[in-house]
C-alpha cells in the first residue's frame, strides 16, 4: 500500500469510529482455526476469546472460530499451513503441534508458523487410583525400576512425550497402555487396567475421592494440592503442561502478528475470560515475542530429542 | 432433587419443547445428524444458563435419535446415524402399505427403550457405572465381534456376497491415523485423507446419496393401494406392548448396557439389539422384510443407548459416545464440574440431566404423535420437492465434519460405491455394520494385547470375554448351518 | 461364453474389480508395514488379514459367477437410468463448483436446485419453473444465512 493511501485509510478509519491503533488490519474477520472439536479444552479458550474480543471491541473485524477437527489437529494445522499469510487465518493449538510432528508423522514443523502469543497452561499431575500401594513417587520410581508399571496415555500425544522425558530421568521403562484423553485415562484407573496416569487439573478436585496425587508435572505446586511436590523438587527435570498458544502462517507481517497479540492478550484479560479459565483449572501464561520464539525452539528440541523413546524403544 | 425436578418441569420445560422438537427436526432430515447439530449449536448455549443448556442439548440429543427413524422408515434414508438399523425392516413395512404402522412401531419403541433406560439411569447409575469401566479392552473386542457375527445372519441366503460386503467395509474404515498407534496408514501421503474416510461422509453416501440416486430414477410418488386410514394415521397399539413384551425389555437391556460402556453409542447399541434379536427368533427370515421385532429392536435401543450413555457422563465424568463428549464440554463451559462427584458437590445438575431426559422423552412422544400423522404423507408426496433439498443438507452435513470440501467428495464417491452395490446385489448392510465396528474392535484388541503383554489368553479366561465370544461363536454357527440347509434343499426341489 | 457371462452382471463385475483392488491395496499396505517395536500387532495386522480376506472372498465370488447362469430377469429396482445417470451428474458438478470455488455457494446451490427439481419433474409449465426458481434461491440463501452465520460453518 503506498504511503499516501495508508494514511487516508487510517485517517478514515480513525475518524469513523474509535478503532484500534493497527487500523487498517483487519479489513475482514479473521478465523480463528480450532483443530479440534467442540466442547474440548482448545475450543472453549478460543470461544471465550472470540467473546471478549466482540464484547470490548478489540479488533475492528469480528473473530470467528472455526472448528476444524480431524487427525490429532493435522486437519485443522494444515488448513492454516497452506492460507494466506495475511493475518486473516489463524490457528489456536498446544503441544498437539509438536509431537505429531516430532513422531514424524507430519511434514511441518513449528517452525512453518510465527508465533502470536501464548495464552495459557495447564499442568498436569502424576496420579494413581486410591486403592493402589504406591503412596509417594518413589513408591512410583521403584515399582517403574522393577519393570512393572503400566500407564495409560494416547500414544505419540502431547503427554507421551514427557511421560518418555520421565523414563529417561528415572532411567528405567514401562508399558504405555493406549487409552485416549484424560477421561478414559481415568476410566482405565479406575477399572484397574493401569497403575498411573497424567491427569489434567480438573482431576484434582473430580477424582479426590477416586485418586491419590504423586506429583505435580509442573513449575509450581497446586494450591489444591499443598503437599505434592513437583517433579523438579523430587529431582526430576520434567514438565508436562499443555500450553495453549495462537499461531499464524510463516510469513505473515510483523505489525499484524502484533495487532493480533495485542487483541487476544486484551481479551485474555478481561474479567470473563479470566473465571472462563480460572473454571477449568488453567493459569494465563502470557509470552509473546522472542522471548516466546525461544521457549518454544527449547521445548520442540526437547520433544525431537526424546523421539526415540516415544516411537517405540520402550520395551528394550 | 425436588428443586431440580421442578425447574426442569417449569421454567426448564421450554427449552426440553426447543430441544427435542430441533431434535427431532434435525434428526429426520438425512444428512443433518445429531451430533453434527448438537456440536454446531454448542457455541449458542454459551449465553445461556448451565442447567438450562444442559436441557437444551440433552433434549436435542433425544430429539435426534427419535426422528432419525422418520426418514429411515419413509424414505428408507437413515436420518441419522443411529437409524441405520430402522431402514431394515421400517422401509419394507411402510412399503407394503403400511407406514402408519411402521412409525408407530418405531415411536413406542423409541418411548420404551427411553423409558426403561431412564429408569436404569435413575436408580442404577452409581453401581452401573462401576461395574461398566471394568469393561476392559477385550470385554469391549468379545462385545463387537458379536455384533460383527450379525453379518452372517444378515446376509443369509447370499453369505458371501454379505461377507465380501463387510470385508470392504472394514477395508475403508482403516485409512488415517491408526487409533491405537497414532501412526499414518493407507494415506499414500495425500493428507487430505489423514483423518480417514469419516463416519458421516460415508453413511451419507452409502446409504442416504444412492437411495437418493435410486428415486431420482423414479421420482414419482408410491400410489395409495392399501386402506388410507391404516397408512396415514399412526396406530400405536397397546397390545404390541404385550406382544413383544421380549423383545422389548431384551433390546432395552441391551441398548442401555452398550450406552453405559465408556465410547460405545446408540449406532452400535442398535446393531448388537437387531442381531440378538435375529438370533433368537423363530422367524428369522422375516427379518430385513419388514418385521416388527426388527423395527422394535432398532429403535428401542438406540434410544436407551442414547439415554444410558448419559449414565458414565453424570456418574464419572466419561463420555460415552460424540455427543455426550460435547456434553462433558458445555458442563465444564459453564463450570459445572463433571466427574465423580457431580452427585455430591453439584446434585442439582445431576437430576437436572435426570429429569430432562424423563421429560424429553415424553416430550418425543407427544410431538411425535402429533406430527407423524403429517410426516406419513411424505410416502406419498412427489420426490421432486425432497431430493433436491436431501442433496444440500448432505453436503452441508458432510463438509461440517471437519469444515472442508473434501468429505463432500468422499461422500459423492460412496454415493457411486453404493449405488453400485444395489445394482450388483450386494447388500450395503454388512458394509456399514463392518465399517462402524472395525475400528472399535481393532483398537480394543491391539490395546488389550498391550495390556495383557501379548497374550491372547485372558478372551478365554475372563467370564464376560468368553461368554460373548460364545455366543458370537454359536450365531455364526447356525448362520452358516441354515446356509448350507438352505442350499440342500434349493438342491432338492 | 465370455460375453454371456458378462451380460446382466455389469454393476456385479465392477463391484469385484473395485474390491479386488482394495483388497490388494490393504494386503500390500500390511505386508509393507513395519512391525510395531512397542506393541504385539502393529498397524499392519489389521490391513493384512483384511486384505486378504477380501481377495478370498473375492475369489469365492467370481468362481459363484462364472459357474452360475445369468439371472436376467432380475436386473436390480427399475427406474430410468438416464436420470440416475443425469442426477448423478448434476451433483457431481454441484460438488465440484463448490471444491473449486467456482461460484458462491448461494449462486451454486440455487443453480443445482432449480436444475435438479426440473430434472425430476420434468415440467414444462412456466409459472411452475419460476416457482421452483424461487424456492431454490430462497433455500439457498437460508441455508447459507443459518450456518455461516448461527452455526459458523465455513461454507
Amino acid at each position: 500500500m503506498r504511503p499516501i493511501t495508508r494514511i487516508l485509510t487510517t485517517a478514515a478509519l480513525l475518524a469513523a469510529a474509535s478503532a484500534p491503533a493497527y487500523a487498517d488490519f483487519p479489513e475482514k474477520p479473521v478465523r480463528l482455526i480450532v483443530p479440534f472439536g467442540a466442547g474440548g479444552g482448545t475450543d472453549s479458550l478460543a470461544r471465550a476469546v472470540q467473546a471478549a474480543i466482540d464484547k470490548h471491541d478489540l479488533l475492528s473485524q469480528p473473530l470467528v472460530v472455526v472448528n476444524a477437527d480431524g487427525a490429532a489437529g493435522t486437519i485443522g494445522t494444515r488448513q492454516a499451513l497452506t492460507a494466506e499469510p495475511d493475518g486473516y487465518t489463524i490457528l489456536q493449538i498446544h503441544q498437539e503441534m509438536f509431537s505429531v510432528s516430532a513422531a514424524g508423522r507430519v511434514d511441518y514443523t513449528p517452525a512453518d508458523f510465527e508465533p502470536i502469543l501464548q495464552a495459557t497452561s495447564s499442568c498436569t499431575f502424576v496420579a494413581v487410583p486410591k486403592e493402589s500401594d504406591m503412596q509417594t513417587f518413589d513408591d512410583l520410581v521403584a515399582r517403574a525400576k522393577e519393570g512393572n508399571l503400566k500407564q495409560a496415555d494416547a500414544i505419540a500425544s502431547a503427554t507421551h512425550f514427557p511421560s518418555a522425558q520421565l523414563m529417561e530421568a528415572i532411567g528405567a521403562r514401562w508399558t504405555i497402555v493406549p487409552t485416549g484423553g484424560t477421561s478414559a485415562r481415568f476410566a482405565s484407573l479406575e477399572g484397574g487396567f493401569s497403575d498411573f496416569a497424567l491427569l489434567s487439573t480438573p482431576w484434582v478436585e473430580r477424582g479426590s475421592e477416586d485418586l491419590r496425587a504423586l506429583a505435580i508435572a509442573g513449575p509450581d505446586r497446586f494450591e489444591t494440592l499443598p503437599d505434592v511436590p513437583t517433579l523438579h523438587e523430587l529431582g526430576y527435570d520434567v514438565e508436562a503442561c499443555l500450553l495453549r498458544r495462537y499461531w499464524a502462517p510463516e510469513g505473515t507481517p510483523e505489525d499484524v502478528v502484533a495487532t493480533l497479540a495485542d487483541a487476544i492478550e486484551a481479551a485474555l484479560n478481561t474479567e470473563e475470560v479470566q473465571e472462563q479459565i480460572d473454571a477449568s483449572g488453567e493459569t494465563l501464561a502470557i509470552l509473546r515475542g522472542d522471548e516466546l520464539q525461544q521457549k518454544i525452539d527449547e521445548e520442540y528440541q526437547s520433544f525431537v530429542d526424546i523421539a526415540d523413546v516415544v516411537r517405540g524403544t520402550s520395551q528394550d | 432433587m425436588v428443586e431440580a425436578f421442578q425447574h426442569v418441569f417449569t421454567n426448564g420445560l421450554l427449552w426440553v419443547l426447543i430441544g427435542t422438537a430441533s431434535g427431532i427436526f434435525i434428526g429426520s432430515i438425512p444428512g443433518l445428524s445429531g451430533a453434527m447439530i448438537i456440536s454446531l449449536a454448542l457455541p449458542m448455549t454459551y449465553f445461556m444458563d448451565g442447567p438450562d443448556a444442559l436441557l437444551l442439548l440433552v433434549s436435542m440429543y433425544i430429539g435426534a435419535t427419535t426422528g432419525g427413524l422418520i426418514s429411515a422408515t419413509l424414505m428408507r434414508m437413515p436420518g441419522t446415524e443411529s437409524a441405520i438399523m430402522t431402514t431394515l425392516d421400517g422401509y419394507p413395512m411402510a412399503a407394503r402399505g403400511e407406514p402408519g404402522r411402521a412409525l408407530g412401531l418405531g415411536i413406542l419403541a423409541s418411548f420404551v427403550g427411553g423409558t426403561l433406560a431412564w429408569i436404569v439411569l435413575a436408580l442404577l447409575s452409581p453401581p452401573l457405572s462401576k461395574i461398566a469401566v471394568r469393561f476392559g479392552p477385550y470385554e469391549i473386542f468379545a462385545m463387537t465381534v458379536v455384533a460383527l457375527s450379525l453379518i452372517a445372519a444378515v446376509s443369509r441366503g447370499s453369505l458371501v456376497s454379505g461377507l465380501l460386503s463387510a470385508a470392504f467395509g472394514a477395508l475403508v474404515s482403516l485409512p488415517g491415523v491408526d487409533p491405537v498407534s497414532g501412526e499414518l496408514r493407507m494415506t499414500f501421503g495425500w493428507h487430505a485423507l489423514d483423518n480417514g474416510l469419516t463416519l458421516l461422509p460415508v453413511i451419507l453416501g452409502a446409504l442416504v446419496l444412492s437411495q437418493l440416486l435410486e428415486d431420482s430414477g423414479d421420482p414419482t410418488p408410491i400410489t395409495r393401494d392399501r386402506t388410507p386410514s391404516r397408512a396415514g394415521g399412526v396406530s400405536i397399539r397397546g397390545r404390541d406392548l404385550l406382544a413383544y413384551a421380549w423383545s422389548f425389555v431384551r433390546s432395552g437391556l441391551t441398548g442401555t448396557w452398550i450406552g453405559i460402556l465408556p465410547g460405545v453409542g446408540g449406532t452400535t447399541a442398535s446393531i448388537a439389539a437387531y442381531s440378538l434379536e435375529k438370533a433368537v427368533s423363530k422367524h428369522p427370515e422375516r427379518f430385513g422384510e419388514g418385521a416388527e421385532e426388527g423395527i422394535i429392536a432398532a429403535e428401542t435401543a438406540n434410544n436407551a443407548g442414547t439415554v444410558g450413555s448419559l449414565v458414565p457422563l453424570i456418574t464419572l465424568g466419561i463420555p460415552g459416545s460424540v455427543i455426550t463428549a460435547v456434553l462433558l464440554g458445555a458442563m465444564v463451559i459453564h463450570n459445572l464440574n463433571p466427574g465423580p462427584l457431580l452427585f455430591a458437590h453439584n446434585p442439582e445438575i445431576a437430576y437436572t440431566v435426570i429429569g430432562g431426559a424423563l421429560a424429553s422423552n415424553v416430550a418425543m412422544l407427544v410431538i411425535m404423535l402429533l406430527a407423524t400423522p403429517l410426516l406419513a404423507r411424505l410416502m406419498y408426496v412427489n420426490k421432486a420437492w425432497l431430493l433436491p433439498p436431501i442433496v444440500v443438507f448432505c453436503v452441508i452435513g458432510a463438509f461440517s465434519v471437519s469444515n472442508r470440501y473434501f468429505d463432500v467428495g468422499v461422500m459423492v464417491a460412496f454415493a457411486a460405491i453404493g449405488f453400485l452395490m444395489n445394482r450388483a446385489r450386494i447388500p450395503t448392510g454388512p458394509f456399514i455394520i463392518a465399517y462402524v465396528l472395525t475400528p472399535m474392535a481393532e483398537e480394543s484388541l491391539r490395546s488389550g494385547l498391550v495390556l495383557y503383554g501379548g497374550s491372547f489368553l485372558p478372551l478365554l479366561t475372563r467370564p464376560a470375554p468368553a461368554l460373548f465370544l460364545g455366543i458370537a461363536a454359536v450365531s455364526v454357527g447356525a448362520a452358516l448351518w441354515g446356509e448350507v440347509r438352505s442350499r440342500r434343499q434349493g438342491q432338492l426341489s | 461364453m465370455l460375453r454371456s457371462t458378462i451380460r446382466g452382471r455389469e454393476a456385479e463385475l465392477a463391484f469385484l474389480l473395485l474390491v479386488v483392488g482394495a483388497g490388494a491395496m490393504g494386503l500390500y499396505i500390511g505386508l509393507t508395514t513395519p512391525a510395531s517395536q512397542w506393541e504385539p500387532l502393529g498397524a499392519g495386522a489389521f490391513p493384512t488379514v483384511l486384505g486378504g480376506l477380501t481377495l478370498g472372498l473375492a475369489l469365492v465370488k467370481a468362481a459363484g459367477l462364472l459357474a452360475a447362469p445369468a439371472d436376467e430377469s432380475g436386473k436390480g429396482p427399475g427406474g430410468a437410468l438416464w436420470r440416475i445417470a443425469a442426477a448423478f451428474g448434476l451433483i457431481v458438478l454441484y460438488v465440484a463448483a463448490l471444491v473449486f470455488q467456482l461460484f458462491h455457494f448461494v449462486v451454486a446451490t440455487g443453480f443445482f436446485c432449480f436444475a435438479f427439481f426440473a430434472l425430476l419433474a420434468l415440467e414444462k409449465r412456466p409459472m411452475r419453473l419460476i416457482g421452483m426458481a424461487v424456492v431454490s434461491v430462497l433455500l439457498a440463501i437460508a441455508v447459507f444465512g443459518i450456518f455461516t452465520r448461527f452455526f459458523f460453518l465455513n461454507l
